[in-house]
This record gives structure tokens, sequence and C-alpha cells, in this order.
């Protein structure tokens, strides 16, 4: 393809370096830590053609952080291609790595990889696909990290009139997928969304109307059989690599073999294993396929003895790795289910392919007690799905210019359920089955609003009025535990205001507020607040605003309130631009009672800003603050005329004890060359003169 | 091994390089995408000013030759009063780069107040022609901002004669603390406004359509996100100038930023960026300048607001109707918290997240601790953006309706009022006791006077209008 000559290729070199060291004293304690980054860069970007633009550049970095030093190097190529003059469509290919050595560690690798394609759309559905690729990978063998995300995305939206009404309809496919190698895990999330949006005018745009529907599915496999959030835990099948019960009397566990003993593990909890609890040393445990992790055991019985919950055993938990050897792994905590008529034990996760427990002691007085099965209880595949569906409506009407009247309401609706997974068979097991899991969560919220404003008067009388409910039902089913509970919630609010600005120097408002929150139908707690401010410009260059503002609070189910009260001021002197000088002030009060016993604060502020502009090179301002502590910050900025390119800033502060200073030159020699150097420090007047320091430089080179 | 393969990526890349050498020279083209583009303002350095109007009819350059090149054709009438304490954009024009050491303003009529209305006055000599000295060095493809700053009480000469004493003030920076930097989502320059002097003194080239912006800690480098080029601009505020590009070899449609420091290096920390149709957040590393990770969140994932102290960014997914929570210590998704419908700003507060909603006109009020609604604020809307400052008050841009509502520290509405076109962006300077709000809908920032809930001027800057940032010390 022969290049196109017109535009010129754009070769860039850069250099940055940037320096931290920080001293800190507490305590007679003192740390310090020092940072510092370099980094370097050589790029090229060029259009190659009209349409094809090609950058690559290599970085390289390198970072001494307290003594410990990292390295990379991070090459990228960027390649963009949008077709001639109709951009019609683009495409870009990126692809960025970076080869880290951390301290004392050994090299890791990570890189990125990124495929779009955009279909803009202006007449038509705008289309787009990427893929994104990221791995992360050290140069070992075998590997301690290697992981593995991909997304892939979908999305088109498109917006169009139809019978007057803009129309949007969007359509968003993505499916994150995460893999790691080592740790022997995968995620994936998959979802779609759907929406719809609607608005369009009436009567010459004095009714507007919107409406928005959206519908959801997601999915997301978590194939990690250990400890996580998303992850549930359920008993270990065949799936999950369970082979065989096991049995024995045996007086020395720590060896030999026990006794293939299936019934133990044929999901009949009806019948005898034929093994009793009424002996010592009864060693009762599973076999796996592969080590599984393991964090709690059932043990069914069978008995017709009613003071069966009443008994306690003891008990030992062994774990092997090839059925003869074991270990002991220690006591589990114990406890007998009723409702089950199992004993169940648990214990930390433990991997291991044999596990059993022994018991070291029984109920002599005892009728017969049968043990029916065992299970082995750990966290399981799971696979989340989830659905939602949305949506809302507004309407707003302004007859005439000085009334406007809304109307909002919007539900969220999503169900979710978590089912045991098995990854080989992508089968996902029916809900309330014998041992399997499920957990499923149903809720719904609805939000409603109103709202009117009008000018009542223009300029002396403006009057603004607000209500909005909303309710929240969740209801959450388990198995395992087997659990129902469900929640509702909600909340009102009521607002009132009114403004008035009679002339433009002087303006004022009133309003009162209102919200309650509801949990199950009853009310819990309610807010009100009536509040009122007014401003005036008293002469030209001087505003004054006052305001207050008093509350009410209380908590219904605590039988507690809190009221208070705030008054507060701002006075604005600009007696020339250059100068402005702020004065705000304020005062609270609070009551606080609980159960009859009041407690009382009030508190006071008072500060004051200058700032002070007499040319555009040279800035200062002072911060002092009065109450309610004495507290002083001074700061100047200074683009001196006779240094060139050179800006000086400087800054001094108190605040009671502390003291805080700090300073940094900025310096462009050259327009290619820029350098700073800043410092910063406080220090507190106490027993152990406790004070920080911090120095920063950095410089940027440009070729 | 690696190595190896750094080393042969470095020779493929200079062979290209190389192969590419006859390339470097710029074809000459009147509309070259080397040009440079200089923004022209204008504005009266009186204060009181006489009733005095001109009308220019060109404007023309004079370049390091001494061949002069129009700028801009009239005829504009220029009003003093119009200019008491306001600057006007004369003209954004594409220029070739090079040193310009002339501004010739030709006038074709001007006339002044007196007791019986506008007198005409005699025109400069020859021609109407004004000749002022400039140092205008325009550098290939960057943005310049040049200010006429005119005196009209000083412009009359022997009481009959329009001689209008103006000066060219050539961008040059400002102290710091000083800067408001406005991002142009419908070009691909940022503005950079003097607080005190409330007049735009810069302007700066970035990528194409930039939209959300972000300071370090130290304040000293504006990472701006460039939503049409898929890039990030790290700009010098001290120097008007910009440093470095990250290129973001992933995310389709960038369009808001923020960023957590680096607990060692203050300096130096991570970017997050919302990718709106890829539907992904991207973290960004400052010193590496790369993609470390790519996040998967919600469907239109549009504005993010982090909280340095718990070490956590919140992410608005506008389609699904959500929140996604992302922990910044390990870049993992947290949660994701359903809100109302369509929420496009976020503000986090003392303890309270305000999520904006524009499909309705309700404000959710998360709970970061709680993880989930605590309550609704309503307000005329719809609510697109927002921000929270002077002493806990709330201020909400209700972009679709033109308006800005104030609320007080008790989340209560006390006033809703006209704001510009498509108001969005919002910046709270309370030195000064000044909030800035962009509006995209035309070229124009409005100042507001937070207190008193009032309009006070617009300043004029680029095309759309769209993020504010404000250094303050």
């Amino acid at each position: 393809m022969k290049p196109y000559i017109g535009y010129a290729a754009n070769i860039h070199s850069a250099a940055d370096m940037s320096y931290q060291q920080s001293t800190s004293t507490a305590g007679g304690q003192t740390t310090e830590s020092t940072s510092f980054n370099e980094g370097y860069s050589f790029g090229l970007s060029h259009e190659l053609t009209s349409t094809i633009n090609i950058s690559a550049d290599v970085r390289l970095a390198r970072n001494i952080t307290n003594g410990q030093e990292t390295a990379s190097t991070f090459p990228m190529f960027y390649l963009n291609y949008s077709p001639p003059s109709v951009e019609l469509y683009y495409l870009s290919f990126g692809y960025n790595r970076n080869e880290t050595v951390p301290p004392g560690g050994d090299p890791i690798s990570s890189s990125n990889m990124n495929a779009s394609f955009v279909l803009p759309g202006d007449k038509w559905p705008s289309v787009s696909l990427s893929y994104n690729q990221s791995t992360n990978n050290d140069y070992l063998d075998p590997h301690k990290l290697d992981t593995l995300s991909t997304n892939k995305n979908f999305n088109t939206i498109y917006n169009f009139n139809f019978l007057e009404t803009a129309t949007n309809l969007n359509y968003s496919y993505s499916d994150p997928i995460s893999i790691d190698r080592v740790g022997k895990t995968r995620s994936e999330a998959p979802s779609h969304t759907v929406t719809a949006g609607l608005s369009r005018g009436f009567w010459e745009g004095k009714i507007q109307t919107g409406a928005n529907i959206g519908y959801s599915q997601s999915k997301s496999v978590n194939e990690s059989k250990s400890i996580s959030a998303t992850n549930v835990e359920g008993k270990l099948a065949r799936d999950n690599g369970l082979a065989d019960g096991l049995y024995s009397i045996d007086t020395t566990p720590l060896v030999d073999s026990l006794a293939s003993t299936s019934a133990l593990i044929d999901n009949n909890t009806g019948s005898s294993a034929g093994i009793d609890l009424n002996g010592l040393s009864r060693n009762i445990g599973v076999r796996f396929t592969t080590a599984q992790k393991v964090h709690g055991i059932n043990l069914y019985i069978s008995t017709s003895d009613a003071l069966i919950a009443t008994y306690s055993f003891g008990w030992q938990l062994y774990t092997s790795s090839d059925g003869t050897n074991w270990t002991l792994i220690g006591t589990p905590s114990t406890s007998y289910e009723a409702s089950y008529q199992r004993i169940a034990f648990s214990f930390s996760e433990t991997s291991a392919s044999y596990f059993k427990v022994v018991n070291t002691s029984f109920p002599a007085a005892a009728l017969a007690i049968n043990v029916t099965e065992i299970e082995a209880i750990g966290y399981v595949p799971t696979l989340s799905s989830t659905t939602r569906d949305f949506g809302g409506f507004n309407i707003s009407f302004a007859p005439f210019s000085r009334l406007n009247m809304n109307y909002n309401i919007s539900y969220d609706h999503s169900a979710q359920d978590i089912r045991e997974y098995n990854p080989t068979t992508e089968k996902r097991y029916l809900p309330f089955g014998a041992g399997n899991v499920t957990s499923t969560t149903d809720s719904t919220n609805i939000s409603q609003s109103f709202g009117l404003s009008s000018a009542v008067v223009p300029k002396y009388l403006n009057f603004s009025t607000s209500y909005n409910t909303s309710t929240s039902n969740t209801t959450s089913t388990t198995t395992v535990p087997s659990a129902i509970t469900s929640t509702e919630s909600g909340s009102n609010g009521y607002s009132l205001s009114f403004s008035s600005g009679p002339l433009p120097t002087l303006s004022a408002s009133l309003n009162y507020g209102y919200s309650e929150y509801l949990t199950g139908g009853e009310k819990n707690s309610e807010n009100s607040s009536i509040g009122g401010n007014v401003f005036m410009n008293l002469y030209k260059g001087v505003d004054l605003g006052l305001g207050s503002s008093m509350g009410e609070s209380k908590d219904l189910k605590a039988k507690s309130q809190t009221d208070s009260a705030n008054y507060y001021g701002n006075l604005n002197l600009i007696p020339w631009r250059s100068l402005t000088i702020i004065v705000n002030g304020s005062i609270s009060d609070s009551t606080a009672e609980t159960a009859g016993n009041a407690t009382h604060s009030s508190g006071k502020t008072l500060s004051s800003t200058i700032s002070y502009t007499p040319t555009r090179n040279l800035y200062l301002s002072a911060s002092i603050g009065i109450e309610p502590t004495s507290s002083q910050t001074y700061a100047v900025t200074w683009l001196p005329a006779l240094l060139k390119n050179v800006q000086l800033s400087t800054r001094y502060g108190t605040s009671g004890d502390v003291t805080n200073m700090g300073g940094d030159i900025s310096w462009t020699p050259v327009p290619r060359l820029s350098l700073r150097v800043g410092y910063s420090g406080s220090k507190t007047d106490n027993i152990t003169q406790d004070h920080t320091e911090s120095v920063v430089a950095s410089a940027s080179l440009r070729l | 091994m690696a190595l190896k393969k750094i080393h042969l990526f470095i020779v493929l890349s200079c062979l290209l390089f190389i192969s590419c050498g006859n390339l470097l020279v710029d074809a000459p083209s009147p509309h070259s995408p080397s040009a440079a583009r200089l923004l022209l303002y204008m504005h009266s350095t009186s204060s009181a000013s006489t009733d005095m109007v001109f009308t220019i009819s060109e404007i023309k350059l004079q370049a390091e030759d001494n061949s002069w090149i129009k700028l801009m054709d009239g005829p504009i009438d220029i009003k003093s009063t119009a200019l008491v304490d306001r600057q006007i954009l004369l003209k954004e024009a594409a220029v070739e780069p090079g040193l310009y050491k002339g501004l010739k303003i030709i006038i074709s009529k001007a006339s002044v107040k007196g007791r019986d209305g506008y007198v005409s006055l005699a025109l400069p000599q020859p021609d109407g022609e004004v000749v002022i000295k400039s140092n205008i060095r325009l550098q290939r493809k960057d943005s310049f901002a040049a200010c006429i700053a005119w005196d009209p009480e000083k412009s009359i000469e022997k009481g009959f004669i329009f001689q209008p004493a103006i000066e060219i003030e050539p961008q040059t920076p400002s102290a710091r603390e000083l800067l408001l930097f406005v991002s142009n989502s419908a070009s691909n320059y940022i503005s950079i406004i003097d607080r005190s002097l409330e007049r735009v003194v810069g302007a700066v080239t970035v990528g194409d359509r930039p939209m959300g912006m972000a300071l370090n800690a130290t304040q000293d480098r504006l990472y701006v996100v460039n939503s049409a080029s898929r890039n990030i601009s790290i700009v010098d505020v001290s120097r008007f100038s910009v440093l470095d590009t990250i290129q973001l070899t992933s995310g389709i449609e960038p369009v808001d930023i923020v960023i957590i420091p680096d607990d060692r290096n203050s300096i130096e920390g991570k970017l997050y960026i919302t990718n709106r149709i890829s539907n992904d957040v991207s973290v960004v590393n400052t010193v590496a300048k790369r993609i470390l990770k790519t996040i998967p969140v919600g469907t239109g994932p549009s504005a993010i607001a982090a909280d340095v102290v718990r070490k956590e960014i919140y992410v608005t997914n506008e389609r699904s109707n959500d929140l996604s929570i992302i922990n910044a210590i390990d870049d993992s998704l947290i949660v994701t918290i359903k809100v109302d419908n369509k929420p496009t700003g976020i503000v986090v507060g003392k303890d309270k997240i305000y999520v904006f909603n524009e499909g309705s006109n309700r404000i959710s009020v998360i709970s970061p601790s709680l993880r989930r609604l605590i309550s609704n604020i309503v307000v005329e809307g719809p609510p697109k953006r927002g921000m929270q400052g002077f002493s806990g008050r709330l201020f909400v841009a209700n972009t679709a309706a033109n308006t800005l509502t104030f609320l007080n520290s008790q989340e209560v509405v006390t006033r809703t009022v006209p704001a510009g076109a498509k108001p969005v962006g919002l910046a709270g300077d309370e030195k000064r006791n000044r909030l800035y709000v962009t509006n995209y809908g035309d070229y124009t920032v409005s100042l507001f006077d937070p207190i008193g809930e009032k309009m006070l001027k617009e300043l004029f800057v680029g095309n759309g209008p769209y993020g504010a940032v404000l250094l303050e010390r």
C-alpha cells in the first residue's frame, strides 16, 4: 500500500523522575519512607494512510520504595482504522505488555490485548464489539502465578423518532471470564441487558412524558471450591469426588484402613448403615477420589431414645491421604440438630482425600443409636442466576411558564437464585432436592415522587413542594441452613420551600422538610427540619447572607430524640476585584434525649478567608479561624517577573498546637524541561514534639 | 527471553520509523492538520466605561516575514458597555505555526454617546488601521489564547479622533491556585480561566472530545480524558502544556476519570476511567502510563467518583440503573447497588454518596458503609450532575431543564434558578464564594454566587464546555 503523503509522523520521547521522602516522628518513634520513580518512553505515532493510524511506544519504569526496587518495561502497540470520509466504522487493535521485576522476586509478565469494532449510529443502530484479554504470569516452572481474564462485549444502541416519540433501544451483552490456572478456579458472569426509553411532548411541549423499561439476565458461575462471597456451602456428593463411606471399630485410629461401607453414602437417612454408637472407637468416615476442602461433617442417626439431644459424646477428627496413615486434626465443634436427627461437626476448612470422626466416649445409659448416613460439607461450585426487570414513567406538566408539576414512578424487581453446579457436565441441580443447595432472593423496590413549583408572584414569591415515597420488599430462602427471611422497608418524605427575590439586592427563602423511615410497615424513625435564609447586597461589593435551620430527629424504637438549631452568617466583601474577604460564622445547639436522660451540646464557628491578587502573577491568601479553635493559614504564590518560567508558592499555618508549613518551586528553564521541588512539614507542640516532613522533587523532559 | 522480545520490538519500531522517514515533512495546506489554533478574546480594562461603539471590519496577523495574513472578516460591533467586566471571543481560527509579531485591526466606524445620542468619531489613520505589536508564538497543533485589552477611557484623542488604547495579552500562566480548567467536549482543547480576573487566559490542545478531568494530589498535573481519540492528555498546569499522552488500548468511549493518589508518592497514583460503550472501567498507573486492568461494571458507565480515605471508586451505570463500587486496593468489583432511572452523576460527601438520576427527578442517597440506599431527594429536575461544598450544601445541574437547584445542608431545596444552555459540570471556589457551571449547550461557563443563589455572569470558552476542575489549596 502506498503511504499517503501529507501527514507527518510524530516521534516523541520523554523522561520523568519523581522522588518523595517522608519522615514521621510520633511518641518518640521515627519512621522514614522514600519513594523514587523514574520512567522513560520512546514512541511513534503515524498515519500510515489517511485511514490507518498506528502508534507504538516502549516505556521503562523503575521504582525504589524504602530500598526495594521494582523495574518494569511496557511495550505498547495500537492500530486504529477509520474508513475514509463517511466515518462508517472504526476498527482498533491494542496490545500492551508489562515485564516487572518486583523486589527480591521473580519476573512477572502482564499483557493486555484489545480488539474493537464500532459502527457509530446516526441514522441506523450503532454497534460495538470488543474483546479484551489480560494475562498475568511468572516464568517459573511450575507457575506460581498464572491467570487469564477475558471479556467479550457487544452493544447496540438505536435512537430514532417514531410518531413524534424520541425512542432509544439498547441491547448489551458481556461475558467476563476469570481463570486461575494455579489455584484451579474459574468464574464467568455472562449478562444480557435490554432497555427501551421513550419520551414525547404534547400540547406544544407543555406536557412532557418519558418512560423506560429494562430487563437483564445474568449468570455467575464460580468453580472454586473454597470460601468466597458468592459460594454456598453444601454436601460434597459424587460430582465432587465422593467415592465411598468408611467404617471400622478401631482402637488405634492413627493407623489401619477402614472397611468400605457404601450404605453410609446411599442418600438414605432412614435405614441403618449397620453402625451403632453404643460403644467406643467407632471410626466413621468418607473417601474422596481426590483431595477436597471440607469444613463440616453431618452424621445422621436413628434412635428411639427420647433423651438423645441431652447426651454428649467425645469426638476427634482425623484426615489421611492414603486411608491407612491418619493425622489427628483435633476435637471438632459438635452439636445435635434434632430437626435433621444428625450430629453436626464443624471445623476449619481442611483439604484431604479421607476424613473420619472417632468417638472417644459415649452415653452408657442410651438406648440403641444407629448411624444411617454421613455427609461431608464444603463450598461447592455454584451457578447464580439473576433476572432483573426495571422501569419507570415520568410526566411533567407546565401549562404556563409560572407553574410546573411533575410525577415520577420507578420500580426495580430482581430475583436471584444460587444453585449447586457441576462444571464437568454443566448440570444445574434442581432446587429442593435432597441435600441440594438452594438460595433464592427476591426483592422489589418501588419509588414515587411528586413535585410542584410555581412562580406565584414572579420575583416576589416562588413556591415549590415535593413528596416522595419508596418501599422495598426482600424475601430470602435458603435450604442450607433452612431459613426464610423477609424484610420490608420504606420511606416517605415531604418538602416545602418558598423563595423571593423582590429586589436585585435582596432575596430570601424559607423551607421545610420531613422524612420518615419504616420497617415492616411500622415507622421507626423520622426527621424534620425548618430553615430559612436571606441574602442582601448591602452595598457594591458588600454581600451578607444569614440563615438558620432547626431540626428534630426521632428514633422511635430506641425512644430517643435529638433537637438541633443552627444559625449561620456569611459576609462577602469585594472592595475591588483583586481582593475578596469572606467571613463565615455559625452557632449550633443540640439536645439529645434518650430514656428521659438529656444531654446538651453547643458550638460556635467563626472564620475568615482573604484572597488578594494584585496582579495575575501574585496571589496571597489567608484563612483565619477564631472559633472553635484558633487557626491561621497563610499562602503566597508568586511568578517573579525577573525569573521567567518560575513559580514559587509557600504556605504556613497553625491550628491549636499544630504548625504546618510548606512550599514548592516549579521551573521550566527551557520549554522541554520542567522541574519541581516541594516541601511540607508539620509539628505538634506536645511532650513528644511529634512532627512530619516530606520532600518531593520531580523532573520531566520532553523531546 | 522477555528482554529479547523487547529488543526485537524496539528494532521493529525503529525500522518502521526509518521507512517512514520521508513522510516527516509537512505538506503545506491552508487547512493543514498541523495548524495551530488561535483564540482571540477581547475585554475592557475600564470598569466605569464611556459608552463607545466601534466596528471592526477586518483583523490581520503579521507574520515573521512581515506579510499580513487575514485572520477574520467583520463587521463586528464592539460596545464598551458590553465589555465592562466581561470578555468576548472574537475569533477561533486555524493558523499556521510560527511567530506573529503584530496584529492589525481595521476599523470602519466609531462613535461615542453624547448628550444628544451617538456622535461619530474620526477613524485612526491610515484607513482606520490600528497596529499593535504582539509576540504570539504558535506551536504546531497547539492552542493559544490571546486577549485584546482595550481601555475605552483612553481611546479618544483631541476630543474627536478614535484611537483605541489596545494591548495584546498573550497566553502566559497565572498563579496556579487561581486557575479553572474547562474541557470543550465539541472540540479538542481545554480552556484555562483565571478566577481572579474572571477571564480566559490560556488554552491547551489535548485530544478529540475532551470530557472528564482529574487533578493529581500535588495539583500540578491535570489528566484529561479524550473520548473520541481514546487517550489521556497529561497537562502541566503551571506551564499550560501537554506533558504526555497515555493511549488507552482498550475501552470504547471513555468519558470520565478520577484519581486515587499513591500513598508513597503523592505525585503519582491510579487513574480510573469509565468506558460508556464497552461497559467497563480501565485502571491506569500514572508511572507506567498503561492500562493495568479492565473491570467490567454495569451497562453504560458514565460518571465516576472516588473516596480517597475508603479507597473506593463509585461508578454510575446509566442504562442498567445501578451503582458499581470498586475496591481501589485490589481493583475488584465489590458490589452493585440499584439506584433510580438513568444515573448520570455522582458526588461523594461525608458518609454519603449522592447519585443524580437524570431519568427521574430524584437524587439517590447511598450509605457507603451500609452499602444501600438510605433516602431520596426530589428536585425539580431532571438532575444530571451535582456538587457538594460551601459547608455541606448541594448544587444540582438539571441539564435538560437548563436550571440549577440549590439545596441547604439539610438536603432541602431552597431555590431553583435558570442557568445557561444544558448546564452540566460544576466546580466551587470556596475562597471566593463562587460556583462555576459549564453550559454544554453553548460556549459559556456561568458564574454563580452560591450563597445568594444567583447567576452573576457568563464567560466565553470553547464549544460544548463539559468538565470543570479548579485548583485550590
